[in-house]
């Protein structure tokens, strides 16, 4: 299990690599954009830009770690069952680092827009399970269907790569327009989305369950 | 102790591609696993060390079962094939970080031994294994299996691509190996006449299942080539099972099976030689050549 627990902390990290990457590329964009924000609210968004890119990043890495690395470490002889339990603390891991990042810098950060980020808290942490079981459940479905990896990940990709153009041409301001939008409609559907996340959260548990513990390990 | 299957059946789309295979490597030897392409050699392999489940039958190591037992995976190591195409996804990943993966789950992984293969390959491990050519690839699964040090290594087709030179460094690093930490290793492979000389114990697998298994040299001694006029090698080998048989005019030449007591009548005028693994496998697994004489 140490092993184990090794290659999916060091497995964290390199993926936030790719999320600090994404988080800076928003920024710099909502920096370049035609509204400059105050420095002070910039840093107050910073964490939502942080969360935009952790649920991205979950989802499209959960997504190739069925195609590849679960495969991988079958074929080191890793037990499926501690492949199961790796995967599910590199994603709680990846979650928790996330969002303590977040509930950090609105700590520092003094301001409305930081106590209504701390107040939020919970209904993101049920944004990014959810991100978590979609990209999950469309890698365990890709496994069976390899059409189902160019639809679970083009999708996804054009929606964020378009969001990224849309707040890149008009910086700040769109931003704002972005989060007002996603404020409201996760503010608007908490119970449903509680509901669906913990009903994704039981069909992912049960997909991994039976696709890894039948699954060949070829690489 | 040893590393035992029983009853393995293993089932695709309704196909068996495995039926009722049970074999049992001891220590401390070095098995050659031999087969036709899809006779179930990799599927075998696989469920040998837990990568693929089986549909039924059981795979022990030491009395204890393999699948799911961290004890019993960490004294195997099977290095497949790596595939590499761009369809795999770990055509994208370096040959260093695989190398990594693997030194961080094989327990007594040898790092001054994988840089002493990749040196001697000249492997460029910052390369990604999509990049790599075949010969290349066969060579990382090679280091894979020898620096496991895993005590049941099993390798499928590990000189596959390799050229001539690179074949015989990888049988004498495997030989070197062996007499220097006894490891049981099982290789399938297809070059079967270059490999004979390291196969102390063979197992044909012919059609999912097991036609041999047993100590080479015993198994050679079981058979024989016998060439002569066509009438002359017919009676000379009245009664017993020909596996092969070639004709050239009225010349002929037969590989028989000498069951125990039997033997070619050799007050005929024929010539009886022993034969080669590879010969013994294709009178074996050849089209359509078996007959009782």
């Amino acid at each position: 299990m140490r092993r184990n627990l090794k290659f999916w902390t060091r497995y964290t990290w390199e993926n936030a690599e790719i999320l600090l990457a994404v988080t800076a590329l928003l920024g710099v964009l909502m920096l370049l954009g035609r509204e400059r924000p105050a420095w002070d609210v910039f840093a107050a968004r910073v964490p939502y830009l942080l969360l935009m890119s952790g649920c991205f990043t979950l989802y499209i890495v959960n997504t190739s770690s069925h195609q590849l690395y679960i495969p991988l470490l079958i074929a080191m002889g890793e037990t499926r069952r501690n492949i199961l339990y790796g995967f599910l603390y590199y994603r709680l891991l990846a979650i928790a680092g996330t969002l303590a990042a977040c509930g950090l810098i609105w700590g520092l950060i003094p301001g409305e827009i930081s106590r209504e980020g701390l107040r939020h808290l919970p209904i993101l942490l049920v944004t990014m399970l959810l991100a978590s079981a979609l990209g999950s459940i469309a890698g365990t479905l890709t496994v069976r269907w390899k059409w189902v990896a160019l639809v679970a990940i083009m999708i996804p990709s054009g929606i964020f790569g378009g969001l990224i153009g849309y707040m890149g041409v008009g910086g700040g301001t769109r931003l704002e327009k972005v989060l007002q939008v996603a404020s409201r409609l996760l503010t608007g559907t908490v119970w449903p989305l509680v509901l669906a996340t913990a009903v994704l959260l039981a069909v992912d548990g049960l997909l991994q369950y039976r696709v890894v513990m039948t699954r060949e390990a070829k690489i | 102790m040893s590393l035992k299957c029983e009853h393995i059946v293993k089932t695709y789309g309704g196909k068996d591609v495995l039926q009722n295979v049970s074999v049992e490597f001891q220590p401390g030897k070095i098995y050659g696993l031999i087969g036709r392409n899809g006779a179930g050699k990799t599927t075998l392999l696989s469920i040998l060390t837990a990568q693929n489940p089986a549909t039924a039958g059981t795979v022990t190591l030491d009395g204890e079962k393999v699948w799911e037992n961290r004890r019993a995976l960490e004294k195997l190591c099977f290095s497949r094939e790596i595939s590499g195409s761009a369809e795999s996804g770990i055509s994208a990943m370096k040959v260093k970080e695989y190398l990594r993966i693997a030194a961080t789950y094989y327990e007594h992984w040898d790092k001054a031994l994988e840089k002493k293969l990749v040196d001697l390959f000249q492997l460029d491990v910052k390369k990604k294994i999509g990049k790599q050519s075949k010969g290349m690839l066969s060579m990382v699964t090679i280091i894979l299996a020898l620096c496991s040090k895993a005590p049941y290594t099993l390798l499928d087709e590990p000189v596959a691509g390799l050229d001539v030179v690179a074949r015989e460094q990888f049988y004498k690093l495997l030989l070197d190996e062996y007499t220097a930490t006894g490891r049981t290793f099982v290789i399938s492979t297809h070059i079967i006449e270059e490999a004979a000389p390291l196969l102390e114990e063979i197992v044909i697998l012919h059609e999912g299942r097991v036609l041999v298994e047993g100590n080479t040299q015993a198994f050679l001694e079981t058979m024989a080539y016998v060439s002569g006029k066509d009438t002359e090698v017919d009676a000379a080998t009245a009664g017993l099972e020909v596996h092969h048989a070639e004709t050239l005019g009225r010349s002929k030449g037969v590989t028989v099976f000498l069951r125990p007591g039997q033997r070619v009548d050799e007050s005929y005028d024929v010539t009886v030689q022993p034969v080669s693994l590879q010969q013994a496998f294709v009178a074996l697994c050849g089209e359509g050549e078996k007959h009782e004489a």
